[in-house]
């Protein structure tokens, strides 16, 4: 195959430097969005997927239409299922059966109201939610509670207002942070949680809002809906927790939408200001490219040039726009109804975004080579 | 012995609407080895007739064989194959590529032929040689006078050694002096190398350097007297 020297598209970038900054310049943008749009759609997607236990069940109201904040089942479910149903989980000895309350409060911190999520708990919670690590401090007793890594994002304060032994005001009584939790990956870590009992008291509710359960094996998830079929007078419901999650997910679908079409806006821009520039640069060269044709060198050899050019440029715009993603993106979080997740900017993220920036950059630079290749050669030798 | 032969060459294209025939049943032959130069003004055709010789272009009708090889009938691949092979253009505005230095747009055609890295340095070195740049391998064109522009340019013409160089208007930039040394170097080409060249020019004096002159107008050629035209 007869190419032109590997040099050529390399040094054609130093003809126009300031348009070859442009151009690079839209592919950065385009490579930063994508990294941008994929981190937040797959850190949505997966922090509610892996916030479900795994091989667990969930056993809520009947009435509450899959919804746990507002289920209300009796706190008596924890033990009655552990009683009925064999094959349940053990660990340490103890059955992975975690009764809690889930809800919706306002959050008070130095005065100022916030929207933020409560989780009441029994030290039987991290049975079954093995993701959570205590980092910080201890689990919390009576008139304490332990906040998740992404509170502060999610209260939208800053993480020095959540320290440890900083007080929170909720349903009408202070609670000292004596701990601090992680739960990487999963919603968990924008949720506060305090005792299940005290909560119960302070919320005014004999009722808790769900079971969680762990399984030896799936044939035990027939035997929990079994026991919720026979115990008619709890008016209880079944559902697998990675159901539950799934299900959680696709409620954020037309976000997730929205996030992609916008990325694919700017992507078209991004590749209609990319083809524009490269036209006119292919434009400027013309009767240089027809004088190379006239030396014997084919279309494909040309189409290969312009095409590795853009490439250039679309690979730096790409290392540009991807390492702008990870030092501005990376560990932020976004916070969407009572949730909030970490952006996941991780290797596949910045694969999408360089890829992406590569991909435009060539489609950018198809309508410059077809133009070049169609060239009539005697023509193109008399241009200006 | 003829290297070159056309036969009823018909061409015509479209300009602003209007139809143009520069070349209407244009008959020619150029021998082996023969300095042969176009004259005619400008818009006569003489450029069209070259990039047809030079398989730029095609015959709308006729025949062009150059060294024995039917151009018509070659599809664009094969054509560019051939034209790799077998010409080195010339031209005006000597279209080297700026990013490249004189070294390495010497080198283009080489890339197109089998050669190892040592062959093709040594031709490209013999090759800026011949044209007096040997001590300007590395600059680039924008580093260079309009003369020696042109000089790397023949040296790129030649530098595969084709049977054929054509050169369209090759001193139409260049002041006398540079003119003047551009053809005398293309004449010991012809001379030294025995390569069959065609000039394109509108120039009664550049056209003396040829050992034939024809001249082109209103689409048919006919003989160059060079007395006659006072050149």
């Amino acid at each position: 195959m007869r190419l032109l020297p590997l040099d050529y598209p390399l040094r054609n970038l130093g003809r126009r430097p300031g348009r070859a900054l442009l151009t690079a310049g839209c592919s950065a943008l385009a490579a930063a969005l994508l990294v941008g749009t994929f981190a937040f759609v797959r850190g949505m997607a997966e922090s509610l997927e892996r916030s479900a236990p795994p091989r667990a069940a969930i056993l809520m109201s009947s009435a509450s239409m899959k919804d746990m904040v507002r289920s209300a089942i009796s706190p008596a479910v924890a033990d009655l299922v552990v009683a009925d149903v064999e094959g349940i989980l053990e660990v340490g000895g103890r059955p992975a059966v975690s009764p809690e309350i889930h809800m919706g409060s306002r959050i008070i911190v130095d005065g100022r109201p916030h929207e933020g999520f409560l989780r009441g708990v029994t030290d039987r919670a991290f049975l079954v939610h093995e993701r959570v690590t205590l980092v910080e401090g201890r689990l919390p007793g009576a008139g304490e509670v332990m906040v998740g890594r992404l509170v502060a994002d999610r209260l939208g304060v800053t993480a020095d207002r959540l320290a440890l032994g900083r007080v929170l005001r909720y349903e009408d009584a202070d609670h000292v942070i004596v701990g601090r939790f992680a739960a990487p990956g999963t919603v968990l870590e924008s949720e506060v949680w305090a005792p299940l009992v005290e909560l119960m008291g302070e919320a005014r509710r004999e009722d808790i809002s769900a079971v969680f359960v762990r399984v030896r094996d799936d044939e035990v998830f027939a035997d929990l809906d079994l026991f919720t079929d026979r115990r008619l007078d709890l008016e209880l419901a079944s559902m697998r927790a990675a159901d539950y999650y799934r299900e959680l997910a696709a409620y954020f679908e037309p976000l997730r939408l929205i996030a992609w079409m916008m990325a694919v806006m700017v992507g078209l821009a991004a590749l209609f200001g990319g083809a524009n520039i490269m036209n006119a640069a292919v434009q400027d060269r013309l009767r240089e490219l027809a004088a190379l044709r006239a030396l014997g060198y084919g279309g494909f050899a040309i189409v290969l040039a312009i095409a590795a050019e853009a490439l250039l440029q679309g690979a730096i715009g790409g290392i540009v726009g991807t390492t702008a993603a990870r030092l501005l993106i990376a560990g932020s979080s976004v916070s969407l109804a009572m949730q909030s997740f970490s952006l996941r900017v991780d290797a596949p993220s910045l694969a999408v975004g360089f890829a992406g920036s590569l991909l435009l950059a060539l489609i950018g630079s198809l309508p410059a080579a077809l133009k070049a290749v169609r060239m009539n050669v005697a023509s193109g030798l008399k241009e200006s | 012995m003829s290297f070159i032969e056309l036969s009823r060459v018909t061409k015509t294209y479209r300009r602003a609407g209007h139809v143009v025939s520069p070349l209407v049943e244009v008959d020619l032959v150029v021998e082996q080895g023969e300095f042969f130069v176009l004259l005619g003004p400008s818009g006569s055709g003489k450029s069209t007739l070259l990039n047809l010789l030079a398989g730029i272009d095609r015959v709308d009708s006729g025949r062009i064989v150059v060294g024995g090889r039917d151009l018509s009938a070659l599809g664009p691949g094969a054509l560019a194959d051939w034209r790799a092979e077998n010409v080195g253009y010339i031209f005006q505005q000597h279209n080297l590529v700026p990013v490249l230095t004189a070294y390495e747009n010497v080198e283009l055609p080489l890339g197109l032929l089998p050669l190892g890295r040592a062959d093709r340095h040594e031709r490209v070195a013999l090759a800026l040689e011949a044209v007096g740049l040997g001590d300007r391998h590395d600059h680039l064109p924008r580093q260079l006078s309009g003369g020696q522009e042109q000089r790397v340019a023949i040296a790129r013409a030649i530098v595969a050694d084709p049977p054929l160089l054509v050169a369209d208007e090759p001193t139409g930039n260049l002041d006398a002096d540079s003119a003047d040394a551009v053809l005398t170097l293309l004449q010991r080409i012809n001379r030294e190398r025995g390569a069959t060249i065609v000039m394109v020019t509108h120039d009664p004096r550049a056209a003396r350097r040829g050992s034939r002159a024809m001249r082109l107008d209103k689409g048919s050629l006919r003989h160059f007297d060079h007395e006659e035209a006072g050149a």
